[in-house]
């Protein structure tokens, strides 16, 4: 029956109840939906550099990392590729010739990071074959140059134009190469674009006077949960010359940022919540001044002290529960239609492209974030209800019963 | 035999820093199944005896004892179990839980000892019917007249078969019918379940039916009278 009164009392004051009851539902349905976006946000940041780039596992020459010199370059990638093919867990794996360098066209110059790439197997590792907007991505033949819009833009040169590579080859001499662009790419990530441009694996071999070999090995594994695992089966089965790395070493700037997004969010979780408890403090007070003379009426009764602290709490939590049923639900509801289609934030495209995002974010919903916001309930409504309840409960009977 | 006995019993409010004496030493001892009536204008103290007597307040001074246990020397939480197990009120404005039926509220006590559903339901519904507003059971207070409120309000007090009622001006808000038939009914409780009822009222159809009329004038006892052969107690 304590249930049963503490409902009742509850919508004694419909109205002020309503207005708290909306309160929780709102704070708690912003809660999910900031969750989702912050969530969908810095996941997206770390796909998207996993997805123009990284990969989900990297094997370099051991030192290369440390030493990004031609001399650090993987001698025999036969060895390396065989160990990777012989590997059931991996899908697809792409060598890649990496150097610093610059392009050179005729009405400018930019230092980049000039890519050497099997086309054939590099569109499977990243999505820069799908992100070519004008043009085509590499065929394979000799001579062609991928650049991004932002780096053409920078150079002057648009596509069929020319530009030079350059790049200190083996041995220190500078070796050039005439490239002819045949597409235009744009990630979502506009430091990205304007540092990387693409190129045929021989031609930059040949740019860079190599024979033959790799810096690295750029593969990915469709089960994302044995990558910690597949790190280090490749690394035992490769031995002590080569290093094996998983997109958490290679990005932990972006690893840590993604931590303290998710610590932020809980930050967040906590100012939501106080509010919410002041909210409560505020709505429960002004219930508890309106029943003195009712509680006076209860401990007349017999009605102990912490029965009634129960019951205001237990109204409390009635509400708090109802609110972030409803709250979460709503949350869910307003969040889950943007997962597919994503929230178009274009009128931050610069700073977003710039952070690594894209200007469209799409939120995710997950079980963590909803059972999140669900646990802070009991603890949220009884905080809230721990000061109204306290004041009913110092009351004197007989002062309660004379309060009108 | 003596349920309540109250020594040199004072009781001092302060009202905007002014000392009010509310009650200047009042000795008095009631018997078990006694029927009395404490009477006196407004402000003479009898309220404030009554909240005393039932524990729901403490004296300045003088001590009350209820079957022969002070007062003063039990907790708050022992003061709740006496108001619970032992004594039952019936208030002026009647005072039931708004959110609560008819039968609910009479429940309410019961709830609070422990019983169990099935008993508590059985007990509510009979002293209800007992009290003539069985077809009342589901109304809430705002669907009931003041005379039916102030039964289920009696229902409550008595259901949980208390050794004493204390009636503070229960006739006070009810037209003189009414009120009659509540005496009627408080009557009847006190000589079939042999409930002491001590009312407080200057309600004279209250008065009347006391079978002990103590009369306080200025916080002090100014006259007893014992009506009923073998009711009176001792002063």
């Amino acid at each position: 029956m304590l249930i049963k009164l503490a409902w009742r009392n509850i919508w004694r004051n419909k109205r002020r109840s309503a207005i708290m009851l909306s309160s929780i539902v709102v704070g708690y349905a912003a809660l999910v939906f900031m969750d989702g976006l912050t969530t969908g946000m810095v996941l997206q940041l770390l796909d998207n550099r996993i997805g123009i780039h990284t990969a989900h596992l990297q094997v370099h020459k051991a030192g290369f990392l440390d030493n990004r010199v031609l001399e650090n370059r993987v001698r025999n990638p036969e060895e390396v590729a065989s160990a990777l093919d012989q590997s059931e867990e991996i899908d697809r794996w792409s060598g890649r010739v990496l150097t610093y360098g610059m392009v050179n066209s005729a009405s400018g110059s930019a230092g980049v990071t000039i890519v050497g790439v099997e086309p054939g197997r590099e569109s499977g590792i990243t999505q820069i074959a799908g992100l070519v907007k004008s043009g085509r991505y590499l065929s394979g033949d000799r001579r062609e140059i991928l650049l991004s819009e932002r780096l053409a833009d920078k150079l002057g040169v648009g596509l069929n134009d020319k530009v030079v590579g350059m790049a200190s080859g083996l041995g220190g001499e500078i070796g050039s190469e005439l490239f002819r662009v045949v597409g235009l790419y744009r990630t979502y990530n506009s430091t990205f674009d304007e540092m990387h441009a693409y190129v045929f694996i021989d031609d930059a071999r040949r740019m860079l006077s190599l024979e033959s070999g790799v810096m690295e090995f750029a593969v990915i594994c469709e089960n994302t949960d044995l990558i910690e695992s597949m790190e280090r089966s490749l690394a035992a089965k490769l031995g002590d010359r080569y290093e094996v790395s998983t997109y958490r070493e290679l990005l932990p700037l972006l690893v840590v940022q993604v931590d303290i997004y998710r610590e932020m969010m809980l930050i967040v979780y906590a100012i939501l919540s106080l509010a919410i408890v002041l909210g409560i403090v505020n709505t429960m007070l002004m219930a508890v001044y309106e029943r003195i003379h009712e509680f006076g009426v209860l401990f007349a009764i017999g009605m102990k002290r912490h029965k009634v602290f129960s019951m205001i709490v237990l109204e409390t939590f009635s509400l708090g529960v109802l609110g972030t049923i409803i709250g979460i639900g709503a949350g869910a509801g307003v969040t889950a239609p943007f997962m597919k289609t994503g929230i178009d934030l274009s009128m931050f495209e610069q700073s977003l492209t710039a952070f690594g995002t894209g200007a469209v974010i799409h939120p995710q919903l997950t079980l963590k974030a909803l059972f999140s916001a669900a646990a802070l309930v009991p603890l949220v409504s009884v905080l809230g209800a721990l000061f109204p309840g306290y004041k009913a409960v110092r009351l004197e009977p007989v002062e309660a019963i004379r309060f009108v | 035999m003596e349920i309540v006995r109250t020594e040199k019993l004072e009781k001092t409010y302060e009202d905007e820093g002014v000392a009010v004496h509310a009650l200047k030493g009042v000795d008095l001892s009631i018997e078990r199944e006694e029927y009395t009536v404490i009477a006196g204008p407004s402000g003479s103290g009898k309220t404030t005896l009554l909240n005393l007597i039932g524990a729901l307040d403490s004296p300045t001074k003088g001590t009350v004892l209820f079957e022969n246990e002070s007062l003063g020397d039990k907790s708050k939480g022992e003061l709740s179990e006496l108001r619970l197990h032992r004594i039952g009120y019936v208030f002026q404005a009647y005072n039931l839980i708004p959110v609560l039926t008819a039968l609910e509220n009479v429940e309410f006590t019961m709830l609070l000892q422990g019983l169990s559903k099935e008993e508590r339901r059985k007990k509510a519904r009979g002293i209800l019917d007992e009290l003539g507003i069985g077809d009342l059971a589901d109304k809430r207070p705002n669907e009931m007249s003041g005379g039916q409120q102030q039964r289920v309000a009696v229902g409550r007090a008595v259901v949980a078969d208390p050794l004493l009622v204390l009636a503070d001006e229960p006739t006070a808000n009810l037209d003189s019918k009414t009120g009659a038939s509540l005496l009627d009914l408080m009557e009847r409780m006190n000589s079939e379940k042999s409930i002491t009822f001590i009312f407080s009222s200057h309600d004279p159809q209250v008065i009347e039916r006391g079978r002990r009329l103590i009369k306080l004038e200025d916080g002090a006892i100014s006259e007893v009278e014992d009506r009923g052969a073998g009711d009176a107690g001792g002063l």
